[in-house]
């Protein structure tokens, strides 16, 4: 089994793998709204900027939607909504991932049996419907919806740490170094972590991928933070105006921010295959991780 | 990831999956029966919404089934007892947006979302497992990577704007189908055969792009599982014996894409589920997923939960029937013992 890992082979394959640049520059693309947002937009994006329904003109690139929110801005801030969705399940995903898939492939015993029959309930749940009935119930501000999206996003990034801990563990090497007298911190830290990184990668894409879709898809239902523009809610907003796709109004309205949601998963979706690829080259035979993850909205 | 249960005998299997299921179960309702109860202030409040002070009349004959339906003023673990042996039969509360049993409500809307599932997920496997063998007879070539591609193209593009350009381009633009529904309001007195293809018409849409968002992962699936057929001793006997491509394909091939492919189609109802709430809302399709979306947006929390509860139900029973047909798809795992 070829493993590569640290700083200096990630970077190869971001020049090497095509997917992965191609998956690079859309994510960039994504990221450069967010930063340019302000600069790039005349308006607030929740300012009452001229009359509704404007057509795309030099003052609203793409016009406006049925109250005068300028929906140029609002595509441009949205980015930023899911952007921080997206990293913040992304980040927090990993850590429990990392902090109970460790825990329970590295110590083993009755807590690794907790972990992993909690994993095996959450994992039955149907994710987003029980996403909508939270966030109608408990209320969906921002940092609710995060929340959740964390609730349920940890079991399948544990279940993958795990097993890839307890192949570590039992690979010759650490039997070898447990003959040689280390400690089970020392391994842990110096061996087992390392080779984790690109897991750990995966894992943080996907799982950010999937926020970004559910919180979308969430606030497509107005299940929304009402104080945040963000590209589900866009999408809402349109599809709730009625004959919205009689006229041309969608072009503009609700084509581009659903474009959005589209580059910015499958931007995610190519690192990750690429990045797959890369690290496990026997494989081949694309993404058995990728299938796992493939199980949300 | 199931294959460390597999190496376990077939009933222990069944058995672990039956005690797993029940507790989600169990879990499910007990957060549905406290849901109501973690919002701010009284739940017969909570539960009638923010507009519950426009109409008085009909909110005080509400709030008295509301109070009796819930018994709100018995301690907490008796409302809990009365909760489950209500759900167990059958009982789920009284919509109160709806003004009708969120019960019968369900029984009306679920016929149309299990037809759009049954006949999406058929329609997926016959999509993705002949593409699959495809893809793997002509493994690393042009044709390969193309539907390799476009497959994880497809994967990421979210249901509800597919739904929304196909409903766009197909209802609105082309006119080819029609706009909403599950069936034509004149339907009523023409002859089956009409009523059949109306009802057919209607599905297409929902059906397509339900298919279009769970074929990738199927396609993915089958694929590896037959490019490490391609490895076996008995394909590469078949090989040798000459066999022809399409016997080879049909014969040996496919059928090792089967397994896995149904496997994940049990594991994707939750995915499915999902893709039903934004398809039937687009197409404005009288499901189980609509009334979802309806729910939130009157904000008529008894049939949220029981929708919520009806949909846990169909993905830990889908999940089952898997674990259950594994012993007669692949024999081998019931030898195990």
């Amino acid at each position: 089994m070829k493993i590569t890992s640290g700083p200096s082979s990630v970077l190869n394959f971001l020049l090497k793998d095509a997917r992965v640049l191609a998956g690079a520059l859309l994510i960039f693309l994504i990221l450069a709204m967010c930063v340019l947002a302000p600069i790039l937009s005349d308006f607030e994006p929740l300012e009452i900027s001229g009359s509704s329904l404007l057509e795309p003109n030099r003052k609203h690139p793409l016009g406006t939607d049925d109250v005068g929110h300028d929906l140029f801005s609002q595509l441009l801030f949205g980015a930023r909504t899911s952007a921080l969705v997206g990293i913040s399940v992304g980040v927090t995903g990993v850590i429990i991932a990392l902090l109970m898939g460790g825990f329970a492939g590295y110590r083993g015993g009755a807590g690794e049996q907790i972990v992993m029959r909690t994993v095996d309930v959450f994992l039955c749940v149907p994710r987003f419907p029980i996403l909508v009935v939270m966030a109608a119930f408990l209320g969906s501000s921002l940092i609710n919806v995060v929340l959740f999206l964390i609730l349920f996003s940890w079991p399948v990034g544990t279940r993958l740490v795990r097993s890839k801990v307890l192949s570590l563990k039992n690979s010759p090497l650490i039997e070898a170094e447990i003959l040689f007298g280390a400690r089970g911190f020392y391994i842990f830290s110096r061996h087992i972590l390392p080779e984790l990184i690109p897991l750990l990668i995966v894992i943080f894409v996907l799982d950010a991928s999937h926020a970004v879709l559910a919180e979308a898809g969430l606030s497509f239902l107005g299940l929304g933070d009402l104080l945040v523009v963000s590209w589900g809610t866009i999408l809402h907003y349109a599809f709730i105006y009625p004959g919205i796709f009689l006229g041309q109004a969608w072009l503009w309205w609700a084509l581009p921010p659903g474009a959005g949601i589209s580059i910015f998963v499958l931007g995610l979706m190519l690192i990750s295959s690429g990045l797959e690829h890369g690290f496990n080259p026997k494989m081949g035979k694309e993404s058995k991780i990728v299938e796992d993850f493939s199980n949300y909205v | 990831m199931r294959s460390k249960i597999s190496s376990s005998p077939y009933k222990i299997r069944i058995l672990r999956g039956g005690i797993l299921y029940l507790l989600t179960f169990l879990g499910v309702l007990t957060l549905n029966f406290f849901l109501p109860r973690a919002m701010p202030g009284n739940p017969i409040d909570a539960l009638l919404g923010p507009d519950s002070q426009i109409s008085m009349s009909i909110e005080l004959e509400t709030r008295e089934k509301l109070l009796k339906y819930y018994q709100l003023d018995r301690p907490l673990s008796r409302q809990y007892l009365h909760y489950l042996a209500q759900t167990f039969q059958g009982k789920l509360g009284w919509g109160i947006y709806f003004q009708q049993p969120v019960g019968d409500l369900i029984k009306k809307r679920l016929k149309w979302s299990v037809f759009l599932i049954i006949i999406s997920s058929l329609l997926s496997i016959s999509v993705a497992l002949p593409l699959a063998a495809f893809s793997t007879m002509s493994r690393a070539k042009r044709v390969d990577t193309t539907l390799l591609t476009t497959f994880l193209f497809l994967s990421s593009v979210p249901v509800f704007l597919s739904a929304m350009l196909f409903l766009v381009v197909f209802s609105v633009k082309l006119g080819w189908l029609p706009l909403a529904g599950a069936m034509g309001e004149l339907a009523g007195g023409d002859s089956f055969l009409y009523k059949l293809k109306d009802i057919f018409v209607h599905s297409l849409g929902p059906v397509l792009v339900l298919c279009l968002a769970e074929s990738p992962a199927l396609y993915l699936v089958g694929r590896n599982s037959m490019l490490n057929a391609l490895d076996q001793p008995w394909l590469e006997f078949a090989v040798l014996r000459g066999l022809s491509k399409t016997r080879l394909l049909v014969a040996y091939l496919i059928p090792a894409g089967i397994l896995p492919v149904i496997t994940r189609l049990g594991m994707h109802m939750a995915f499915l589920i999902a893709g039903t709430v934004f398809v039937e809302t687009i197409f404005s399709y009288p499901g189980l997923g609509r009334l979802l979306f309806q729910a939130v947006q009157v904000r008529d929390y008894p049939v949220l939960q029981g929708v919520f509860l009806v949909m846990t139900i169909a993905v830990l029973c889908a999940n089952f029937l898997v674990d259950l047909s594994y012993g007669y798809l692949d024999p081998r795992i019931g030898e195990r013992e």
